[in-house]
């Protein structure tokens, strides 16, 4: 035993035991997200269980677990008994999503070939069976089989006039909106100045009759949508759910319907990759809890990579200062200790800091200064995505600050003297040999910074993440990049879906998913770092001599 | 052939002067904080020779090499008392250009320190950054060939030269920091124990390179090796406990040394 201590194996036993462990939770970690958001994906089965007092139920079993014995009587105990908890939807029918069985009230199970999902744009799943396709109030598609064949080709109608209804709404109407809204602004500012001469006055007359004009496009453009929504409304489905209450749903409403039970793996498969697809581009629907979450990948994304532009040229320049050309003394100590200590500062002081600062401070100078005429209704003086990446270039920068003069003082001594004794200056030194040699450590800053940056949400809450916002910090309108916009951001998704929305549970799989999306995003952003660093290490690598 | 004229001409012009006095030192003191590092030094370098500085380790003769070009200025809290006059001026008086002297002293350091760069690059480094106006690529490509030529590297690395110079041996890489030193044509070279790392091949190549360079410029190297002291150097200098003891041509040093400290130490009774 002791020399087993002595030689120190049991150390390395220990060391490799703590790497196993983080291992294990890692994995462990990752296994829970996948399986626990899988449902998100996958077109679970259709099961309709008949209870002994002859009710019916149909749903996707979500979980299954024993009975706990205190909810037994004392004959039960120990037998293995089972509940599960069944996700029956059609909310506006029965008014809640979920319901649990015990195993004693089931009398049968069945999987019904037929039993359809309907996924709706309001009030979550449908789960029954599609008796008739009706137009206009007649029934064109009768009977099980035909339905299941035909009620794809309807589908694709009513969702190519949804498809056209928002293209109008949010390209043409949106750019109605946005001329509006800037000629408002004009005329605005040009009442507030006051002058009145009779220039500003010609040209207020002008612009309003330039809002005329738009507004006509958009009485147009609105008329064009209604008889598109009239165009869509002549489509319905008339439903049963397992009990035979009758239900029609105008197919417009429909997202898509499939009937998991008549699926095969492979089709099954071909459905993941659709709803995968969904999740990734599209927008989200019925308060956030479906359909896709594009907006917040590309916020999360974009607030990163703006955070990344501003945290790492001062935390370089600050570092480059403090370990360059400061004289080493109690000062630098002093301001060294406060900056490692800023990054133990928690984050949410950074939010109330960045709310006080930037946006009030700042933002709101400049509206004072350039936007008096809209206020009172703030332009940069309320949170969005800049202040935000403000925010947190400031939270991270401690971390560049610190990796940047840790690469700094990596860099030999013998290759600045080599310079200097060429009759460099130092800014020629700092420039030429040890900011590039520094880089890959710079770079490691970064990556932290990132990983810290992505995952923060406290500091994002009250500086410009919002539950929903109407339109991406970037679009097709000059200048492009709408920094004053408020934004939708991954971590804060969780928190509104997993915990603010009004129908957790059913949102729970979304949790998941976006849990992982995050993590998958934040790998990835690291990775592309890393590898931008091993190109520089083998470029940069010191002298091995 | 109009080119080799003129630098025979040099040549000539140098021999001329080789008896001038290139560096002179008077009463130079050296502290590193409260500490007398170096004590009271007076001496007259030679224009175009070798002159070897020995003594023991931590005797100051580093210290000094580094008070030639200033390089001592990098640590904090030193002082300076005392003059070190090179061609006329004294480099400590204030208003001297640091950059413009260490362009033309040159130094080569004990460990070689060659950048991750391109061997091209790392030879072009000096004129690069240098205010010696723009140079086209062809001159660049010139002084280039010309400098690695003269430390003796050129036909080991012509085909490879913009391959990093960290993938040269260590005598390579001792060769190439010459060789960036030179390319800026300094007038005198500090080499601080320039072979101490080196294997006894690649040793015997820079004792020839020095042999090779003294004829265009004045050299000051420190050495623990008083075999290669003997070898390369014209003029020798004993260090001891931050003193000059002895500063005298070598062959007077190594055969009849007029201070009986220079004997113990060459003989090796100490040291």
């Amino acid at each position: 035993m002791k020399k087993y201590f002595r030689s120190g194996e049991i150390f390395i036993w220990f060391t490799g035991m703590g790497l196993g462990i983080s291992l294990i939770m890692i994995t462990g970690l990752l296994f829970l997200i996948v399986v626990n958001g899988k449902d998100y994906f996958w077109a679970s089965e259709l099961v309709q269980i008949t209870r002994t007092d002859g009710s019916k139920q149909l749903g996707e079993i979500v979980k299954e677990e024993p009975i706990p014995n205190l909810n037994l009587p004392d004959t039960l105990w120990n037998k293995g008994l089972m509940r599960m908890q069944l996700k029956i939807g059609n909310r506006d029918l029965y008014g809640f999503d979920f319901q649990w069985i015990d195993e004693r009230e089931i009398k049968q199970t069945d999987l019904p070939k037929f039993a359809s999902t309907i996924e709706r744009m309001e009030f979550g799943n449908f789960y029954g069976f599609i008796k008739e396709i009706l137009v206009d109030g007649n029934v064109k598609v009768k009977g099980d089989e035909n339905v299941a064949d035909k009620i794809n080709s309807y589908l694709s109608i009513t969702s190519s006039i949804r498809d056209e209804i928002r293209n109008i709404e949010k390209s043409k109407i949106g750019r109605i909106n946005y001329n509006i809204e800037s000629l408002r602004l004009r005329i605005k500012k040009l009442e507030f100045e006051g002058k009145n001469t009779q220039k500003d006055l010609n040209l207020i007359s002008k612009l309003e009759s330039e809002i005329a004009l738009e507004n006509k496009k958009y009485a147009v453009l609105k008329s064009k949508v209604d008889s598109l929504n009239q165009l869509a409304s002549r489509y319905s489905v008339f439903c049963e759910d397992v009990n035979g209450r009758s239900k029609t749903i105008p197919m417009i409403n429909i997202v898509r319907v499939y009937q998991p039970n008549n699926m095969s793996f492979v089709s099954k498969l071909g459905f993941t990759f659709t709803k995968i697809r969904e999740f990734i581009f599209d927008d989200p629907r019925e308060s956030n809890t479906e359909g896709g979450v594009f907006p917040a990948i590309f916020g999360t994304v974009m607030m990163v990579l703006l955070m990344s532009i501003f945290t790492v040229p001062f935390g370089v320049l600050a570092a480059l200062y403090l370990r360059e050309y400061a004289k080493q003394g109690p000062l630098v100590r002093t301001v060294r200790i406060a900056v490692n200590n800023l990054a133990g500062v928690p984050s949410i002081v950074f939010g109330v800091f960045g709310l006080g600062f930037f946006i009030y401070f700042i933002g709101g100078t400049i509206d004072q200064l350039f936007y008096p005429e809209r206020l009172p209704s703030p332009t940069w003086g309320t949170g969005g995505i800049l202040w935000a990446s403000l925010t947190l270039a400031l939270l991270t920068m401690p971390v560049v600050i610190v990796a940047t003069e840790e690469a700094l003082t990596q860099i030999p001594r013998g290759m600045r003297e080599a310079a200097l004794a060429l009759g460099a200056t130092k800014w020629q030194v700092v420039r030429r040999i040890i900011l590039p040699a520094a880089t890959p450590g710079i770079l490691t800053g970064l990556i932290l910074a990132m990983a810290r940056a992505a995952g923060e949400v406290a500091p994002l809450m009250i500086t410009g993440v919002v539950k929903l916002a109407p339109s991406l910090p970037f679009d097709s309108y000059f200048p492009f990049f709408h920094l004053d916009r408020k934004f939708m951001h991954l971590g804060f998704h969780i928190y509104d879906v997993g915990f603010q929305s009004p129908n957790i549970e059913a949102a729970m799989p979304m949790v998941y998913t976006t849990t992982l999306l995050l993590i998958i995003i934040v790998v990835l952003l690291n990775i592309t770092a890393m590898i931008i660093r091993a190109n520089l290490r083998k470029k940069y690598k010191s002298s091995t001599f | 052939m109009k080119d080799l004229t003129v630098e025979t001409a040099q040549q000539i012009d140098k021999q001329k002067s080789s008896g001038k006095i290139k560096i002179e030192v008077n009463n130079l003191n050296f502290y590193y904080g409260d500490v007398i590092a170096l004590k009271n030094i007076n001496m007259k370098i030679h224009s175009n020779q070798v002159t070897a500085l020995i003594g023991p380790s931590g005797c100051g003769k580093s210290t000094f090499l580094r008070t030639l070009n200033r390089m001592n200025e990098l640590i904090d809290d030193v002082k300076v008392e005392g003059e070190v006059i090179i061609d006329g001026q004294n480099i400590y008086k204030s208003g001297i250009d640091v950059v413009q002297l260490r362009k033309k002293v040159g130094m080569i350091f004990q460990k070689s320190n060659p950048f991750p760069k391109s061997i091209y690059e790392n030879v072009a480094f000096g004129l690069r950054i240098g205010g010696l106006g723009k140079k086209s690529k062809k001159e660049l490509d010139e002084i280039v060939e010309r400098s690695l030529k003269q430390a003796a590297l050129w036909d080991e690395v012509k085909d490879r030269l913009n391959e990093s110079a960290l993938g040269l041996s260590g005598g390579q890489q001792q060769r190439l920091c010459i060789a960036r030193a030179l390319a800026i044509e300094p007038d005198i070279l500090l080499m601080d124990e320039p072979a101490s790392a080196l294997d006894p091949i690649s040793t015997a190549k820079v004792e020839e390179l020095i042999h090779q360079l003294k004829k265009k410029y004045t050299i000051v190297i420190v050495t623990h090796n008083l075999q290669q002291a003997a070898r390369v150097s014209d003029y020798t200098a004993f260090f001891y406990l931050g003193s000059l003891i002895e500063f005298d041509k070598t062959s007077k040093i190594f055969t009849n040394p007029s201070n009986k400290q220079t004997e113990d130490y060459i003989t090796g009774r100490f040291g």
